[in-house]
């Protein structure tokens, strides 16, 4: 049987009707634009406007809570001066990282915008500031309802590749573009630099604070600003090459072309500055090393906020009690009893692998700093020692995240990235353990000494009578407690290939000795 | 009457296991593996380290330095030992190395290879000494848990370039 939709007289209208429908339907989709990403601008504007409204919430929590001492003048790190940001809304990337996250790319046109003076040698007579690219990018978090925020900065390397806002974006560089893109973070800590050749990644980089020229004058620039600029000699270390570069950071609110100190153009930001200003008495050509004063900053910290398993465990409370009272966990670190908001790790026990005397992990931001419950039947001094190896990894985490600053180290960024860094790719957990085993292992065993001495004086006294040191107990035995845990890095090797001398052992029989003295012969009075 | 003998067995059991910890001999069979160490002359404390640069690194300790923690010694037959919670340190593995380090709940004899490998062994019913000792076993350094940045990565350059104006 034959079914029929419509009588045979109406076929031929609803056959026509059809024809012109679809005709009708091809002729407007060709005109609409087809975008490499396909958009929805309602739904993007009302995502852009929750962007604005948390940023307008939350900008004033975004830099380090005030502590009074001031890390922005005294730190090796380049950190910019810190303006108010006022991104505009209306021009925004909107897209993805590769690993998911979500990113709103807004424009920071209309501000003090920074750049290296190399630029200036690159454009003479022409004004930096008009065509670098400065945004600011908002990454939404995994798991919380918060951004991070990461300024971007994109600096041409010739004419070519100059570019405008819609042209160039984090996640999309323009093939054959060439020149610098660099990240700093909210408050104007430098992170890291790519330089492109072609489109590509050629090489990141990060930049050290050496000592060098600071006193380069500012008649030596093509852009004379009667504004801030920012004068500062860099180490730049590309794999294990670095060279020393004299470079000034440009903070550009008004400037001037150098043609005779005339006005050229004249920029006007939204940043310190305060409007057009008069080249002559402003002094367009005058060195201006005093023009910027810095902001205070704190010294970030570790702040350790101790768990209810610590809280009431005697033998954990008890050691926790006595680090806390040594001058270099005070530096690096400060405990508290109180739980949430003002702390960046937590300190607790676990049960843990037994393999593991201790653990750090990263949750939501936070440290969480996991000793196994397992080892508190050990010597005070061991507990101790793990305690200390984990608050390293927190801080060395901690000052990653802050572009180096931290008490550990006064070149951090230099050595973890050029001499650490390069030679562990990969895990976290090498490239700390190597760090440690290079960097620190005689500052950590100086100050489990010091721990040992003035909160275990007892366990001291005793242990060095019995192993009859004539000079008290030495150095190298509390820098072998903390080999524990450092195996496989290439410090290790070499000292555990040490060959002994005909005086004494090697010095990876001493490391074992030593270890097993440790754990077989000190006392654990704290708690019990 | 009945209550009183059951609250009584009751509170012994309790203190009981206050009091003694489980037992374990270890055994050191593979003697040419080990080497003794000394401390300080006059004393019977000594140490049995593993050798070479195998991980983790093992050691036993019959020594103090405090008299709390003194430690004891005792004696047994072979057969006893056998007859009683024991390990052989030759059958440890891995995790049963960190598992006897990490331990608080036993308390560890240690039969030394010297008397082990000797031909003590096969004498009828020779008293060995066991002296308890402290187990030293490495930790690895696998403590860091992975890691999540909360910084941008290197730009995808490859996915989304756009053609350059010309």
């Amino acid at each position: 049987m034959k079914y029929t939709f419509c009588p045979p007289k109406y076929k031929k209208l609803a056959k026509s009707s059809l024809i012109v429908l679809y005709t009708m339907v091809l002729f407007l989709s060709s005109c609409i634009d087809e975008p490499d990403n396909p958009q929805i601008p309602g739904v993007e504007t009302s995502q852009i406007a929750a962007v604005r409204d948390w940023f307008e919430t939350n900008k004033t929590k975004l830099r380090l809570p005030e502590r009074g001492s001031n890390f922005r003048t005294e730190s090796q790190e380049l950190i910019l001066p810190f303006f108010e940001k006022e991104p505009d809304w209306d021009k925004f990337h909107h897209y993805y990282f590769p690993d998911g996250r979500e990113v709103f790319e807004t424009s920071l046109e209309n501000a003090t915008k920074y750049y290296p003076s190399e630029m200036s040698e690159i454009f003479v007579g022409e004004n930096p500031a008009d065509f670098m690219i400065q945004n600011i990018m908002f990454v939404r978090h995994e798991t919380l309802d918060q951004f991070n925020v990461v300024i971007a900065r994109y600096y041409p390397g010739d004419n070519e590749s100059k570019a405008n806002f819609d042209e160039i974006s984090y996640n999309a560089i323009p093939v054959l573009w060439n020149g610098k893109l660099e990240l700093f973070t909210y408050d104007e800590r430098f992170f890291v630099g790519f330089q492109f050749e072609d489109g590509k990644i050629e090489f990141s980089y990060t930049r050290a604070v050496y000592e060098g020229d600071k006193k380069h004058s500012q008649e030596a620039m093509d852009v004379r600003c009667v504004t801030n600029y920012y004068p500062v000699g860099y180490q730049v270390c590309v794999g294990e090459n670095c060279h020393k570069v004299i470079e000034r950071y440009v903070s550009e609110e008004n400037c001037f072309g150098s043609d005779g100190g005339s006005p050229s153009y004249v920029y006007s930001g939204s940043g310190s500055g305060s409007g057009v200003r008069d080249p002559a008495t402003d002094g367009g050509g005058s060195t201006c090393s005093s023009c910027y004063d810095p902001p205070e900053l704190p010294e970030p910290k570790l702040t350790i906020s101790l768990d209810k398993s610590i809280k009431e465990n005697a033998r954990a409370r008890c050691i926790v009690s006595k680090l806390a009272l040594s001058s270099f966990v005070n530096e690096m670190a400060e405990f508290t009893d109180a739980e949430g908001a003002t702390s960046n790790s937590i300190l607790k026990l676990a049960s843990l692998p037994s393999d593991i005397n201790g653990q750090v992990e990263n949750i939501n931001g936070i440290h969480q700093i996991s000793i196994n419950s397992g080892i508190l039947n050990r010597p005070d001094l061991l507990i101790a020692r793990t305690i200390l190896h984990e608050m390293v990894h927190a801080e060395i985490y901690r000052a990653l995240k802050s572009n180096g600053i931290t008490p550990l180290d006064d070149d951090f960024a230099y050595n973890f990235d050029s001499y650490v860094f390069l030679r562990t790719r990969g895990d976290s957990g090498p490239q700390h353990h190597a760090y440690m085993a290079e960097q620190l292992l005689g500052k950590m065993g100086a100050a489990l000494m010091e721990i040992h001495k003035t909160q275990f004086p007892e366990d001291y006294q005793k242990f060095n009578q019995y192993m009859n040191y004539t000079k008290g107990i030495p150095l190298d035995f509390y820098k072998n407690l903390f080999w524990e845990g450092l195996e496989g890095t290439k410090a290790f090797d070499i000292m555990s290939q040490m060959p002994g001398t005909t005086m004494g052992k090697s010095p990876f029989e001493n490391y074992k000795e030593d270890i097993g003295n440790a754990k077989n012969l000190m006392t654990k009075p704290c708690g019990n | 009457m009945w209550k009183l003998i059951l609250f009584t067995s009751i509170l012994a059991g309790q203190f009981s296991h206050v009091n003694q910890r489980k037992i374990l001999f270890v055994v050191i069979d593979d003697c040419e593996k080990w080497d003794r160490g000394s401390y300080r002359p006059g004393t019977s404390h000594f140490s049995y380290t593993r050798k070479g640069r195998e991980f983790p690194l093992i050691s036993f300790g019959h020594a103090w330095i405090d008299e709390a923690d003194q430690l004891t010694t005792d004696r047994s037959t072979y057969s006893d030992i056998l007859k009683s919670d024991y390990v052989f340190t030759s059958d440890l593995s891995l995790d049963e190395w960190y598992e006897l380090g990490n331990d608080p709940d036993r308390r560890i004899f240690l039969l030394p290879p010297e008397d082990y490998c000797s031909a003590k062994r096969f004498v009828y019913n020779y008293q060995f000494t066991v002296y308890e000792v402290r187990v030293h076993v490495s930790a690895s350094g696998n403590d860091l848990a992975p890691l999540e940045i909360p910084i941008a990565p290197i730009p995808a350059v490859d996915t989304l370039r756009r053609k350059k104006n010309n």
